[in-house]
């Protein structure tokens, strides 16, 4: 099995780019004769882990009890009352541990994974189906774990990269991407956080009890941007 | 971005999407035939067709259906047919007297045991309307809409306990796993309102369903078919408010960044998930002051909190009648209540006949009534459907926890015979289907089987069952599956 996984893992075919041209749409819309790279959504799951490593909130111990990580409430009300959903306060380590270790109850999938499509194991699932949703999108956007992640992600530009805002943002999105933005990337990047820092700066009100200062606040929202970017999101 | 840009971009996938043989095909046979040969097509995979951009746009079904769109009002732990709507006079003479051995035989009950007492109806029952409807005197304000109502007094199922039976009623199997009825309808026509999700869930009675979610799954359909659970306190939707220091206006700025960036990656690498992915982010956005705004009954005038006997704020099931009606307004394609709290065996004051039964009564009897009310006033029930039902009947048998008889009245479950009504489009107001046998104990005339009733409101909807079909594990998978399912035409206007 192993064998075979290295040798797919290890050709050409599956190493090459997605880059599709239009010559390639035309012969081949679905990419049957596999003449470029696959392009897929993350699972689930790997877009929490994702989050949390590119956040630099991931805690990378191996095995143990299950976690419950933070959950919206009024979610967990499962039928034995006893069967209780503590989460770990902010910093601990077992608020971040990888989403395999999360939980699992099949009568209260957690949220953040049925709505990407983690199956809800009553079933073998040899294939998982990929949905594009605007519930994925508000999760993204709006979720305490992906909040805190794009927290995360902007303590890391802020205080751990020396340089010019340009270069820190260039890092944040590296980090995500593992690519060198492009300049016209790197153009848009950085006239947000000059528009959004200008916003915080002239409109205290607008951080509604955000923490930190207005530049704090642009560089969460620009990593919460980079976090959602379709190149983040897809494999 | 400009939406006209993304729009005339996503049109022009789509027609690159479309191979030279169907183009072929649609030359040959002309204009005329296109409609003709989308449908031979359709029919042949039984797949609805979705936009690229919006799984949820609208598509036409099989035939024109006469239903817009559902409310499902499931009442959870199965209220007792005998004390609402199944008058059975030769009960009442049974009443005390040891249950004949013959209605024991074979039969396997949740608690009763040893030779239990029969039980006359708990509630007078009396004539209503022109129909002349049954109706108990446990609902007098459902009861003035008795022409109104088409019931099936011979619903029956194979599950005698909750959760597969509950399963049976929403996704047509007893195990977890299988799409909902309202993520196939949603799956097979789409939603008509773009800022709302198709298929929502409402909650009352203080719990969840036992089997939880599995009653709104999309099983194996993708997953953006599944119900959205409506909350009562927080979000109304999941996520659906910004975190701290995102205001609608920073939140605007970043993603015009976000859908640039997007568009950008969409020019490199071609993928057409990409443009998908923006239109969903535009979704989420407009989501985020719709479902706020739909989901409230604060601005709701006087007399309609009156009529629904509603109080802002608390989780009830008026109020989630009253949302429902404001959902079904919007175009909400499949609006299912769930209210927890029926299951009246006697063992407890709470789930006794004479205890808290009485109280659910009083509790869903107003708001139903005033649904019906309210959708007729506005032309809505023309195109609307309103359904009630639990997820199986109960005994003619009082229950005898422990072979021995209980302080309080109660009944156990009994899969024979359950009663189910609809109202609005498609249905023949103010009569009753199907005769149950003397005592209620089984369908006698003209069962109904979950999977005819299933056939039944997917053929309301303008589906033929034996259609609407998606490959999953080597089978051509259905709601009513594999088995023998028949419209009921006496129901259907």
């Amino acid at each position: 099995m192993k064998e075979i996984v290295r040798e797919i893992a290890l050709s050409a075919t599956y190493r090459q780019q997605s880059h599709a041209t239009e010559e390639l749409i035309e012969r081949d819309p679905t990419n049957r004769l596999l003449a470029r790279g696959p392009r897929s959504r993350l699972s689930a799951e790997t877009l929490r882990d994702q989050a949390l490593a590119v956040s630099g909130l991931l805690t990378e111990k191996l095995g143990g009890a299950p976690v419950h990580p933070p959950i919206p409430t009024g979610v967990w009300k499962p039928f034995q009352a006893g069967d209780k959903w503590e989460t770990p306060d902010t910093g601990q380590p077992d608020r971040y541990r990888r989403s395999l270790y999360t939980y699992t109850k099949r009568s209260i999938p957690y949220p953040t994974f049925a709505t990407f499509d983690a199956p809800s194991r009553e079933f073998c699932t040899p294939r998982r189906l990929v949905s594009n949703t605007p519930l994925q999108a508000l999760t993204m956007l709006n979720d305490e774990t992906f909040a805190e992640a794009a927290a995360g992600l902007a303590r890391r530009m802020k205080y751990l990269v020396e340089g010019t805002v340009a270069e820190r943002l260039a890092t944040g999105y590296r980090i995500a991407t593992a690519r060198e933005p492009d300049p016209d990337r790197l153009a848009e990047l950085v006239g947000l956080f000059d528009k959004l820092e200008a916003e915080y700066k002239s409109k205290p009100e607008l951080k509604q009890g955000m923490a930190g200062t207005p530049d704090g606040a642009a560089y969460t929202i620009v990593a919460q941007v980079i976090l959602n970017l379709d190149e983040v999101l897809t494999k | 971005m400009n939406p006209e840009t993304l729009l005339s971009e996503l049109s022009r996938q789509q027609i690159e999407a479309d191979t030279r043989r169907q183009f072929l095909k649609t030359c040959a046979t002309g204009m005329g035939g296109f409609f003709a040969a989308e449908q031979v097509a359709r029919a042949a995979t039984g797949m609805p067709q979705h936009t690229p951009d919006n799984p949820l746009s609208q598509v036409t079904t099989h035939h024109n259906p006469k239903v817009k769109r559902v409310i499902y009002l499931h009442m959870i732990g199965a209220p007792s047919q005998l004390e609402l709507f199944d008058y059975k006079p030769e009960l009442e003479k049974l009443d005390g007297k040891p249950c004949p051995q013959e209605f024991l035989e074979g039969k396997r009950f949740a608690f009763i045991q040893g030779t239990p007492n029969m039980m006359g109806p708990q509630a007078k029952f009396s004539q209503h309307g022109d129909s002349g409807t049954w109706i108990s005197e446990r609902l007098p304000h459902l009861a003035k809409h008795a022409d109104d109502l088409c019931f099936i007094k011979t619903m029956h199922t194979d599950q005698f306990n909750h959760g597969p039976a509950q399963l049976m009623v929403h996704t047509g199997h007893a195990q977890m796993g299988y799409p909902s009825f309202g993520s196939w309808v949603t799956w097979g026509m789409g939603t008509e309102n773009r800022d709302l999700p198709g298929y929502m869930v409402l909650l009352s009675g203080g719990r969840l369903p036992r089997v939880g979610k599995a009653l709104w799954s999309a099983g194996f359909l993708p997953s953006v078919y599944q119900g959205v659970q409506c909350r009562s306190t927080g979000d109304p939707v999941l996520n659906v408010s910004n975190p701290a220091g995102n205001s609608r206006e920073i939140r605007r700025t970043a993603l015009d960044a976000l859908n640039r960036l997007n568009q950008k990656t969409h020019e490199e690498f071609g993928d057409p998930e990409t443009l998908t992915r923006i239109a969903q982010y535009e979704m989420a956005f407009r989501m985020q002051t719709a479902v706020p705004e739909f989901m409230t009954i604060d601005d709701e005038p006087e007399h309609i909190h009156e009529m629904y006997g509603t109080e802002p704020g608390k989780e009830s099931f008026a109020n989630n009648c009253l949302l429902a009606r404001r959902l079904a307004e919007q175009g909400v394609r499949y609006i299912q209540l769930f209210d927890w709290g029926w299951d009246s065996h006697g063992a407890s004051k709470t789930e006794a006949l004479n205890g808290g039964f009485l109280d659910k009564c009083k509790q869903v009897d107003r708001p139903i009534s005033a649904l019906l009310t309210d959708l007729k006033q506005r032309g809505m029930l023309e195109d609307t459907l309103v359904v009630w039902s639990g997820e199986f009947g109960r005994t003619p048998m009082r229950e005898n926890r422990g072979g021995q008889e209980m302080a309080l009245k109660g009944r156990d479950h009994n899969p024979g015979a359950f009663t189910l009504w609809m109202a609005g489009a498609g249905v023949k107001p103010g009569i009753s289907y199907g005769e149950t046998d003397p005592i209620g104990y089984g369908a006698a005339l003209n069962p109904v089987s979950l999977y005819d009733f299933h056939a039944t409101l997917l053929h309301l909807l303008g589906f033929d069952h034996k259609h609407l079909a998606v490959p999953f594990q080597g089978l051509q998978q259905r709601l009513t599956g594999v088995n023998p399912a028949k419209v009921v035409d006496g129901v259907l206007a």
